[in-house]
């Protein structure tokens, strides 16, 4: 039903590539971050 | 003679299911990563402080928009998890559970999708469709049940 392509098999062969792409994201839009204890 | 087949009757042989307040926590602990995610996502979306003032009609629609696209990224996001090497998301392995299909082995990424499906029917009415774990002989719950998988302990994979 649903093929995957080598991208997608490399993702669920590797997961946590998951999370070190979205620390990448993180770092990256630090400087719109959200102030949670802005008074 | 009585015929009452419990928990303990059953052979489970290898693979044993996995506690239902391992499953629930570990939902716990991903919903809580869900959170970080979708504010990080947020702030790069709307690039501006966080403020729960829906100010405009605009921002009202941008809102929604994002929190629709959120859920249906997530919705793949956690097939992917659930068919990847890990068998599981961050808080299943946290919690040392992984989901097997019929077989004991790693589900297809179609049959991950399959059991995210059954997912939505769970939530439904406050996930009722958890409680189906603690009534079944081999602790599924309705998703497992609708997808024919299996939640374990992944030590003994």
């Amino acid at each position: 039903m649903l093929n995957d392509s080598s991208v997608s098999q490399f993702l669920r062969d590797n997961p946590e590539l998951w999370f070190i792409a979205l620390g990448i994201f993180y770092l990256l839009t630090y400087d719109n971050r959200i102030d949670l204890f802005a008074v | 003679m009585t015929y009452s087949l419990s928990k303990r009757d059953v052979d489970y042989g290898p693979l044993r299911p996995a506690a239902l307040w391992r499953r629930v926590l570990a939902a716990v602990v991903d919903l809580a990563c869900l959170g970080g995610i979708a504010l990080t996502i947020h702030n790069f979306v709307f690039a501006a402080p966080f403020s729960l003032a829906v100010k405009d009609e605009q921002m009202a629609r941008a809102l929604l928009i994002e929190f629709l696209v959120l859920i249906v990224m997530n919705f793949f996001v956690f097939a992917a998890f659930f068919s990847s090497s890990w068998q599981g998301t961050l808080g299943m392995k946290i919690f040392g559970i992984a989901i097997v299909d019929q077989v004991g082995e790693r589900l297809s990424f179609g049959k991950a999708v399959l059991r995210q499906f059954g997912f939505i029917l769970t939530l439904q009415w406050l996930g009722y469709g958890y409680l189906a774990a603690l009534f079944t002989l081999r602790s599924q719950t309705l998703h497992d049940l609708m997808a024919t998988t299996l939640v374990v302990r992944s030590r003994d994979l």
